[in-house]
């Protein structure tokens, strides 16, 4: 009875701390204390469920519990209702720690970050409520109350893409990223309006878990050979695809890097575009039985981590670097998603948390004490001035490029062995080149950013060390993300993450099949992958290290592909060159249309004074004239009465 | 209560206020009295529908109330009230209530603000008194009533082409009632009695095989419906919408565009629900209604995006939410039906709103244009503030009002009409946002210099200055002026009258079940037929 309670609190003390630094309290001094107030107990309660549910208390492994609570129902109809339900498992609070753990990292670098903008206390009732609406998300026990809190969470966005409001193109990113997600999730809209439709119901045990039931439902003619399931599961698909930036709906991603960097590292790395691979999660049985969409997603997830790798090796802007990284690692994930090992998928999104906010909040030290200046082809020997933040940021290189045995390798390794495993051939060996490609990027921002000699004066010389806080969180992620990778691994069974969410995702499925682990024979990919990635950063150091010259030969070698990546394969130019203007010119035209309708009462005025004139052109005239009119209107009459009676 | 007293105390109220507003002539009482009356109907109804629930649990079939004033062997004069009838009272009230609120802050103290009122309260009166009549009589009579005021706002308040719009506003609507006239006195001729129930059981109990019997009904029907497809508006009868809401002064928008053009919508309701599938001449002509309204959504939504002032973008954007409403309306399905009628209430506060917000941005920046109102951030956070919230209720954000509604009104009419019109009003959910985000940015954020690659290029103007203009000679020498705010953002009374609103908004969307309730105890008669 407690638990009900403390959920209701973990759920809410963010959306009022959010409320009161909105509203009630405009002195800078207190707003982030009250803020980080919240997130903290916010976080310890996480904590606490997640003790609970992994059955640390009952002796560890299995025997870990799950809770469900009903708080009250919206409406009810004869053939389904609405309800407000709290679903806690484990996937939930390993989901919920991670999130909270970010959050809290991040209001506390916030306090160095964003003291110098005006909206200190505004920006922090939106990261506050932007953490409401996540958790709302992760603690829904139907679609209802996700996709509350997944519109919640896109509306956040859009608040905190667009917080810089002198700033033209926030505004347009803000737009941006809000249009894509909302026309992305038209398809999780349609999914539960069939949803509700077939089974009666939105909660997950009536829908999700009984996805054979619904494999079974004939369906309509125009969907072709595809059941009901697989029409759903593809409309879920859809909406993930948006929310977690997949090609091709991903270019909201990069522009939404218009936001101060604090909120890159939470919503656009950590939390926010992680919840397509939670919903996908989440509905796993829904994908298990339609191979179809599983098919679709890993295409889908091996084309966007690499069209991610190769734009960013040529992109300039750090934050726009980290943003196809992020949008690279997605694809990785959406790729374990895709083979059906969805308990790796979350461990791979579990430890990317980690590494990609802590890359994204020394970008944001670096940025903040370069003012604002983001093009790395002006930086250049950083390590020297700010050490702590050169330190931390290769770490988290390391990490994402996949080096042992810090937290990318393991779970990077994982998803390509089940690649191998559970795909053709080709999906896997693009992925290994593609943790090539990372490798080769990540290394060369390193190097170009914080190694080498400098490349603007002026720019180094305001290079420093600025605050303590916003260190001590780089410090303590650096910490986590050279760490949690182990938790991948087990003395006794192998997978200890993997391990934890076994009450989730059913053991059969999780690495072990037709009597032996799916790992082996695939041993060979580990010593591969590592080399593979050391020879990339030894590659970027070869080629980033001092001047550029050697890229530029290289680069002129192969101009076509080079052109293709540093136009980003021209994704963005179709959505603003073709897209965007095809609608504008509609609305155009039908405007024009419209005033045409519009001015259908003047058609209808001319009418009546033409009529108007017509038969008052019988009057005015003289007696004479009405006299032979009288005449001959009786004959006329005479005619009629005589010839009709 | 009993319920002899029950319609007479509710359908006297607002003539009673009519009335004791036309006496006292003391404009310090007058918007507290016509405030309190609507507070009074709005309890009145409320307390009628808990009434009714009660009953109606315990009975089988819907109690159903008749009051009859024989004036002609076959010709009466009577009221019913069912669940959603009182919905719309209610909902009526609210309007009301928020109409004279604003009125009350921003226009000053004269003698036209008294003609104001009484416009206001008439309004409010011929709505209730519409939605409350049995036969075609006072049907046809309070629907004609309901455009009369709103003709003379246009005409007195309006900009420099009053006049147009208003005589458009009232080609359309006269068009559109003469035709449901006709219909009207056809049914009469053919069953010899005005009362609506005998006279749609007499329809749909049809089974004469000539000419006359079979689809001189579904004429006269469709005739009828026409009258309130121009009201609602539906494509392409809306020519009157644009002029109508921009004209308008505020105060009056607010219960035009929130309550007044869903008057067609009940008289779908009352006229038509029971009989889309009676035969097939009435479900093709549903079906052209349906296809009609999915097509009011997109273009409406397209065309909103094209607009060059605030007023219009909402106007357009309400006109494509309207035709969403209207299939909820005609489709063939009960929960379509409940979601339809709920969001007729959460639609009106959200559109009511944004025309508040629209209404602030005008007197803060001097136009009505959304080319020159940017950066209005930097001097006016809670303009900006309450501007996002009501787009983001607009374009149907959970967990407000009017999303819920919406969801309910799909999960409805999916299973009930072809997948095509399905998805084509689905299309509703983004394209109402493109709309709404645009219009929150060219607000918001500060202007580049230079074409931002956003925007749509301006092909000519379509100011209303383009316009003939015939008929200005007319010039109110009475005050018309309204109350000066502070300049730089909006001011603390307007700020409570939105915060009460979008926390409706917020109850409405959180927890429906309240209303939801009076509205499916109508149901239960609905469900026998579909």
């Amino acid at each position: 009875m407690m638990i009900k309670y403390a959920i209701l609190v973990l759920l809410f003390a963010p959306l009022v701390t959010a409320i009161v630094n909105r509203g009630c309290v405009r002195v800078s001094n207190i707003v982030h204390i009250i803020a980080i107030f919240g997130m903290g107990l916010s976080f310890s309660i996480s904590a606490f469920l997640f003790y609970n549910t992994m059955g640390f208390a009952g002796g560890g492994g299995s025997g870990g519990q799950t809770y469900l609570f009903h708080y009250y129902t919206l409406v009810s109809f004869a053939d389904f209702s609405l309800n407000f339900s709290v679903y806690v498992d484990q996937l939930t609070t390993v989901m919920l720690l991670v999130v909270t753990f970010v959050s809290l990292m991040v209001h506390i670098y916030s306090v160095g970050y964003m003291s110098s903008y005006k909206g200190f206390a505004r920006y922090y009732s939106y990261i506050s409520f932007f953490t409401f609406a996540m958790m709302l998300l992760l603690l829904a026990e139907n679609f209802l109350v996700l996709f509350v809190g997944w519109e919640l969470v896109g509306f956040s966005s859009y608040l905190l893409i667009g917080f810089f409001r002198d700033r033209y193109r926030a505004g347009l990113a803000a737009s941006k990223a809000f249009l894509i997600n909302r026309f992305a999730d038209l398809g999780l809209y349609i999914a539960i309006v069939l949803m509700v439709v077939l089974t009666g119901s939105l909660s997950y045990s009536d829908t999700v878990l009984n996805a054979s039931a619904l494999s079974k439902l004939s369906s309509m003619p125009f969907l072709g050979g595809l059941s009901y399931l697989d029409l759903i599961a593809f409309l879920i698909l859809l909406s993930a695809v948006g929310k977690s930036a997949q090609f091709p709906l991903h270019t909201w991603l990069l522009d939404a890097m218009e936001g101060p960097a604090p909120i890159s590292a939470l919503i656009h790395a950590a939390t926010m575009v992680t919840a397509g691979v939670y919903i996908i999660a989440r509905s796993y049985p829904m994908f298990m039985l339609s191979d179809t969409v599983s098919i679709v997603i890993v295409v889908l997830a091996v084309v966007t981590a690499f069209v991610g790798a190769t734009s960013a090796l040529f992109c300039r802007d750090i934050k726009r670097i980290l943003a196809f990284s992020t949008m690279s690692q997605l694809g990785y994930m959406f790729m374990a998603l895709g083979t059906g090992y969805y308990s790796i998928a979350i461990f791979h999104l579990f430890t990317h948390a980690f590494f990609k906010a802590l890359l994204f909040l020394s970008a944001g030290v670096v940025a903040k004490t370069l003012h604002d200046q983001l093009d790395i082809t002006k930086m250049g020997g950083l390590l020297r001035r700010m050490p702590i933040t050169g330190a931390t940021f290769f770490i988290g290189a390391l990490a994402i490029a996949g080096i042992p045995p810090l937290a990318g390798f393991f779970s990077k390794d994982l998803i390509v062995v089940t690649l191998f495993e559970g795909a053709p051939a080709v999906f896997a060996w693009v992925s290994l080149f593609t943790a090539f490609l990372t490798s080769v990027y990540m290394f060369r921002l390193f190097f170009m950013v914080f190694m080498g000699k400098p490349r603007d004066a002026k720019l180094h010389s305001m290079a420093e060390e600025r605050s303590k806080t916003m260190g001590l969180v780089l410090i303590v992620l650096a910490f986590f993300s050279a760490v949690v990778g182990l938790l991948g691994y087990s003395p006794t069974s192998g997978f200890f993450f993997v391990e934890m969410l076994q009450n989730v995702f059913p053991l059969h499925h999780n690495l072990h099949h037709d009597g032996g682990s799916v790992l082996e024979g695939t041993g060979w990919v580990a010593p591969v992958s590592i080399a593979i990635v050391v020879l990339g950063g030894l590659l970027s150091a070869y080629l980033y290290r001092g001047d550029l010259s050697r890229v530029s030969m290289l680069r002129n070698r192969f101009s076509p592909f080079t052109h293709l990546f540093v136009r980003e394969w021209y994704v963005d130019t179709l959505l603003h060159k073709v897209i965007v203007p095809l609608f504008s010119y509609l609305s155009l035209v039908l405007r024009s249309i419209d005033a045409g309708i519009r001015g259908f009462s003047i058609f209808a005025s001319i009418t009546t004074r033409f009529f108007g004139f017509l038969f008052g052109s019988f009057q005015g005239r003289s007696i004479s004239t009405y006299t032979i009119w009288f005449v001959l209107g009786n004959i006329v009459l005479l005619f009629f009465v005589v010839f009709w009676s | 209560m009993s319920y002899s007293i029950v319609l007479p105390l509710v359908l006297s109220l607002p003539i009673l206020t009519f009335v004791v507003l036309v006496l006292v002539r003391n404009i310090n009482h007058m918007f507290t009295i016509a405030i309190a009356s609507n507070v009074a109907l709005l309890g009145v109804s409320l307390y009628v529908f808990f009434d009714v629930m009660r009953h109606t649990y315990f009975n089988t079939q819907l109690t159903f109330f008749y009051m009859g004033i024989d004036l002609l062997p076959n010709l009466v004069f009577g009221f019913t009230a069912d669940g959603i009838s009182i919905f719309f009272v209610a909902s009526a009230a609210i309007l009301g209530i928020l109409s004279l609120w604003y009125a009350a802050l921003t226009m000053s103290t004269g003698k036209m603000t008294y003609y104001f009122i009484l416009g206001t309260q008439f309004m409010i009166l011929a709505s209730v008194g519409f939605v409350l009549s049995a036969d075609l009589f006072s049907f046809y009579i309070f629907w004609e009533l309901t455009i009369i005021p709103v003709f003379f706002m246009i005409g007195i308040w309006g900009g420099a082409n009053r006049f147009y719009h208003a005589m458009t506003l009232f080609i359309y609507t006269a068009a559109g009632t003469v035709l449901m006239l006709v219909g009207m006195v056809l049914l009469y001729v053919i069953y010899g009695t005005n009362a609506i129930p005998e006279i749609l059981s007499s329809v749909i109990g049809r089974t004469a095989d000539d000419f006359t019997g079979r689809y001189i009904p579904a004429l006269a029907l469709m005739l009828i419906t026409i009258g309130f497809l121009v009201k609602l508006p539906i494509l392409p009868l809306h020519g009157w919408l644009k002029g109508t809401y921009t004209e308008l002064p505020t105060p009056a928008v607010i219960l035009v565009a929130g309550f007044i053009g869903k008057l067609g919508i009940y008289g779908l309701y009352r006229m038509n629900s029971y009989m889309f599938n009676a035969d097939e001449i009435m479900s093709s002509a549903t079906l052209l209604i349906m296809v009609l309204a999915v097509a009011t959504v997109i273009y409406g939504s397209v065309v909103a995006f094209a607009q060059q002032e605030f007023k219009s973008l909402i106007a357009y954007g309400s006109f494509a939410h309207i035709g969403v409403i209207t299939l909820g309306v005609t489709a063939q399905s009960a929960v379509a039906l409940e979601g339809a009628i709920y969001q007729v209430l959460t639609h009106g506060l959200a559109v009511a709103g944004l025309f508040i917000i629209a209404d602030q941005s005008e007197k803060l920046t001097g136009s009505a244009s959304l080319r020159s109102a940017r950066g209005l951030f930097m001097n006016s956070p809670r303009f900006t503030f309450f501007l996002v919230v009501f787009a983001m209720a607009f374009l149907g954000l959970p967990p407000m009002g009017t999303f819920t509604s919406e969801l309910i009104l799909f999960i409805g009419l999916l299973g009930s009409v072809n997948i095509y019109i399905f998805l084509g009003a689905l299309t509703a959910v983004f394209l109402s946002a493109v709309y709404a985000i645009f219009l929150v940015q060219n607000l918001i954020f500060s202007q580049k210099d230079g074409s931002p690659s956003w925007s749509i290029p301006l092909l000519g103007s379509t100011k209303a200055g383009s316009l003939p203009n015939y008929y200005n000679k007319f010039d109110s020498s009475e005050d018309l002026s309204f109350v000066e705010p502070n300049t730089t953002d909006i001011p603390t009374n307007v700020v409570i009258l939105l915060g009460v609103m979008g926390v409706s908004l917020l109850a409405l969307g959180l927890y429906p079940a309240a209303l939801m309730e009076l509205i499916k105890v109508n149901s239960l008669t609905l469900r026998s037929f579909l």
